[in-house]
């Protein structure tokens, strides 16, 4: 990507944000119904051609600007930022494992703008992204995928589906392979609803799907390497990236209203305590964007290099990877639960302001829940009691 | 392998292993030389293991023997905690 384009992408982004996502977001809270207003504008932009490669027809993207459209994205609607990243996620796993193998389905996106949609939730497993349950079945020369997911987001609105399947009955849970799954492959079915306290729109519903398909829809690369890789470190820059532009956006929209207000005679601006919490969310705002820009700026160093899978087994930077989810979810939130003290009960409690404030602290009240911190947490300091040996690239 | 004191090191392993080996049927013999990966350890529960193990015998594996060899096979970890045994019987 030129920096051109990528400047050019940015400034799309943070038109469509003020003027389409902006303008949805309030309805599709209230309706918890997908944005597709929202992603109809950002397929027309381009946009969700982001990570195809630049030879397939995409923007050929890297994870600082990435980060940049997220946070313009959450700015003017969450739900749809959260759609777009983790689409993102998805392309992003498939260009860096099987820009080969699925050149095709690469320039379909480029070309259609699809949203590609994940499926890696399972019942009686638990949270664990690394393990499988369900397996794959050999039939009439291809494979049966047959298995419920608690929780896909944009389930029912993706044109494609990449599902977390165990390589066979007789193998590990850990030995997980990645299967591109289309709706009209068989039944691919929503099984209920989605009705939640935030990020309403991101239809993140249970679904069903029981469909054969061919041989070479199963990605070569084992799961685990192109989670590590891909799917988990662009997905944290891309979560962490949107619950920033939200919490951003929310501060920007109360400032505009504390300095309107002040001129009409209302609250003065000098209280000592009001400059006091605006200042303390700046301080984590700045956070939040200091350790994103740094996560980033390490990953897009290994990306451009063509590092080993062994780099991103390193488990300074898996510790790093998920602080930065951590401590993002933890100080977004913060920002609007303190943006909803300072604005008071009219502006910042009440639902349908002007300012969606408490809509925005629904919304990332998610952040901590989703990919949980407790469980990053866990991981972490147990990564740090073996952080000097070379037990990260055990099993890779 | 065992020494003299040591009787039991392959048991009590095996006993601590077997609760990460999900490819491992209760009451199935684990073969020493069976690779503990392909019977279900994965890297997260390894470390799992290893505090377990440092726990139960009252050693600390030095972080240079953290690696995939140590975790290749029963085998490989008995040697691993004997000669670490050995080495605090002696010190």
């Amino acid at each position: 990507m030129t920096e051109r384009s990528g400047d050019r992408l940015l400034e799309t982004a943070g038109t469509l944000s003020e003027t389409v996502l902006g303008r949805w977001a309030a309805e599709v809270d209230r309706e918890g119904r997908f944005p597709r207003e929202s992603l109809a504008a950002l397929r027309e932009a381009g946009l969700m051609s982001y990570f195809v490669p630049a030879r397939l027809g995409g923007a050929g993207g890297d994870l600082a600007n990435f980060a940049r459209i997220a946070s313009l994205l959450g700015e003017g609607c969450l739900s749809t930022a959260m759609i777009w990243a983790m689409h993102g996620q998805q392309v992003a796993s498939l260009a860096d494992h099987a820009a080969e193998s699925h050149g095709g389905l690469l320039e379909e996106i480029a070309r259609e703008g699809m949203v590609v949609g994940s499926v890696t939730s399972e019942f009686g497993k638990g949270g664990d992204l690394l393990t499988a349950l369900a397996p794959l079945v050999a039939e009439d020369g291809g494979y049966r995928v047959r298995r419920a997911a608690p929780i896909v987001t944009a389930g029912g609105e993706a044109g494609v589906y990449l599902v977390t399947m165990r390589a066979g009955k007789d193998v590990p849970t850990s030995d997980v392979r990645l299967v591109c799954v289309r709706p009209e492959d068989g039944a691919v079915t929503v099984e209920g609803g989605w009705d939640a306290m935030g990020m309403r729109g991101t239809t993140s519903v249970p679904m069903k799907l029981d469909v054969r398909v061919a041989a070479e829809r199963v990605l070569a690369t084992p799961f685990r390497a192109i989670a590590v890789q891909s799917m988990i470190p662009v997905g944290h820059v891309g979560w962490v990236a949107s619950w920033f532009g939200a919490a951003r956006g929310a501060v920007r929209r109360a400032v505009r209203a504390l300095r309107r207000r002040a001129a009409k005679g209302g609250r003065p601006l000098n209280s000592e305590l009001l400059l006091d919490r605006l200042a303390g969310v700046r301080v984590s705002l700045d956070l939040i964007e200091s350790l994103l820009g740094r996560v980033a700026a390490e990953l897009d160093g290994l990306r451009a290099a063509g590092a080993p899978f062994a780099a991103y087994q390193d488990i300074r930077l898996n510790i790093l990877i998920n602080n930065l989810k951590v401590a993002g979810s933890t100080l977004a939130f913060s920002v609007a639960d303190r943006l909803v003290e300072l604005m008071g009960l009219n502006d910042g409690y009440l639902r349908g302001g002007e300012l969606g404030l408490e809509r925005t602290f629904r919304d990332l009240r998610s952040a901590a829940l989703m990919f949980s911190n407790d469980r990053l947490l866990a991981a972490n300091g147990k990564l740090m009691l073996v952080e000097g040996s070379g037990l990260s690239g055990l099993f890779g | 392998m065992a020494g003299p004191g040591m009787d039991g090191l392959g048991e009590r392993l095996t006993r601590l292993l077997r609760k990460h080996l999900t490819f491992l049927a209760p009451g199935q013999e684990l073969p020493p030389e069976a690779s503990l990966r392909e019977l279900g350890l994965n890297s997260m529960n390894a470390i799992n293991l290893l505090l377990e193990i440092e726990e139960e015998f009252g050693v600390v594996v030095p972080d240079e023997l953290l690696v995939a060899d140590t975790f290749q096979s029963l085998t490989a970890l008995e040697s691993v905690i004997a000669s670490l045994l050995g080495e605090a019987e002696t010190a």
